[in-house]
């Protein structure tokens, strides 16, 4: 159910801002643009970040939030953080823009992306947890 | 006109940032289960991805021939064509990433709201990364 209930969430919040903001819903690059362009031009991009920095607060409304722990090293994370970034800047999209938007709009360059970023995920994922 | 689109944008944040919470993918132990096919792999999340992609299809339908939103705002698609190396070399570094820690970038923003402090440290290595690029290939 909660699976059900996210992808419409998901799938509503990327409807809202294509079809009233002509944008797609890429968090990537609403980051950087955000970072990049005059504070003018940035009014949206600043408005989807504060929703989503805010989004914890709308979901304790209904629900708890989950105690868990971020598992991964401080290193680690920088590391994660770096090839993310890296990664997004070079093929023009993350999980939002590519695997979500660009799949359902269904861009032969963002479905090859998903699949490679997907794969690339699932044998990282598990040559860290045999060596490690 | 441009308050009308900055409460969209905040309520297209808002209802997507829920959406990663209620499915719990903002969660990165979830994601990495999600990764683990020969341990303990939990597959829901594959139910959330889909459907968020029937949705979004249906809006890009709607919005596809138009070329001003309903709020006046003109319509951006992407249109890049190319299948480069920069695609496929940045999409396998971007895979890495993520399966190394199982955070990308919209989870991250909603982990700086609930407060889970560590992700600064994605955060250390995201924005760097992120502009890179544009140093060594002006656009």
């Amino acid at each position: 159910m909660e699976y059900i209930l996210g992808g419409l969430g998901i799938g509503l919040g990327i409807s809202i801002l294509i079809l009233f903001n002509g944008k797609i819903l890429g968090v990537s690059g609403i980051i950087r643009g955000f970072l990049q362009n005059p504070v003018a031009e940035n009014g949206w991009r600043f408005s989807l970040i504060l929703g989503l920095i805010l989004s914890p607060m709308l979901y304790q409304l209904f629900y708890d939030l989950n105690t868990f722990e971020i598992l991964s090293s401080p290193l680690l994370l920088i590391a994660a953080g770096f090839l993310v970034g890296l990664g997004a800047s070079l093929s023009n999209g993350c999980t939002s823009g590519h695997s979500v938007c660009g799949v359902s709009r269904l861009s032969p360059r963002s479905i090859l992306a998903t699949l490679i970023m997907m794969g690339f995920a699932f044998v990282t994922f598990n040559v860290l947890k045999f060596i490690l | 006109m441009k308050m009308t689109l900055n409460i969209t944008a905040f309520l297209s944040g808002a209802i997507f940032g829920f959406g990663l919470l209620v499915s719990g993918f903002y969660n990165p132990n979830n994601v990495l289960s999600f990764f683990d096919i020969f341990g303990d792999w939990k597959i829901g999340l594959m139910i959330t991805f889909i459907l968020s992609i029937i949705i979004s299809a249906v809006a890009f339908q709607i919005i596809k021939n138009k070329s001003l939103s309903f709020a006046n705002n003109p319509v951006q698609l992407p249109d890049t064509k190319q299948l480069d190396l920069k695609l496929f070399a940045g999409a396998a570094l971007f895979g890495t990433g993520w399966g190394i820690a199982g955070i990308c970038p919209g989870p991250a923003l909603v982990l700086v709201g609930s407060l889970k402090i560590e992700v600064v440290y994605f955060f250390i290595g995201l924005i760097p990364g992120l502009f890179l690029i544009p140093i060594f290939f002006r656009k």
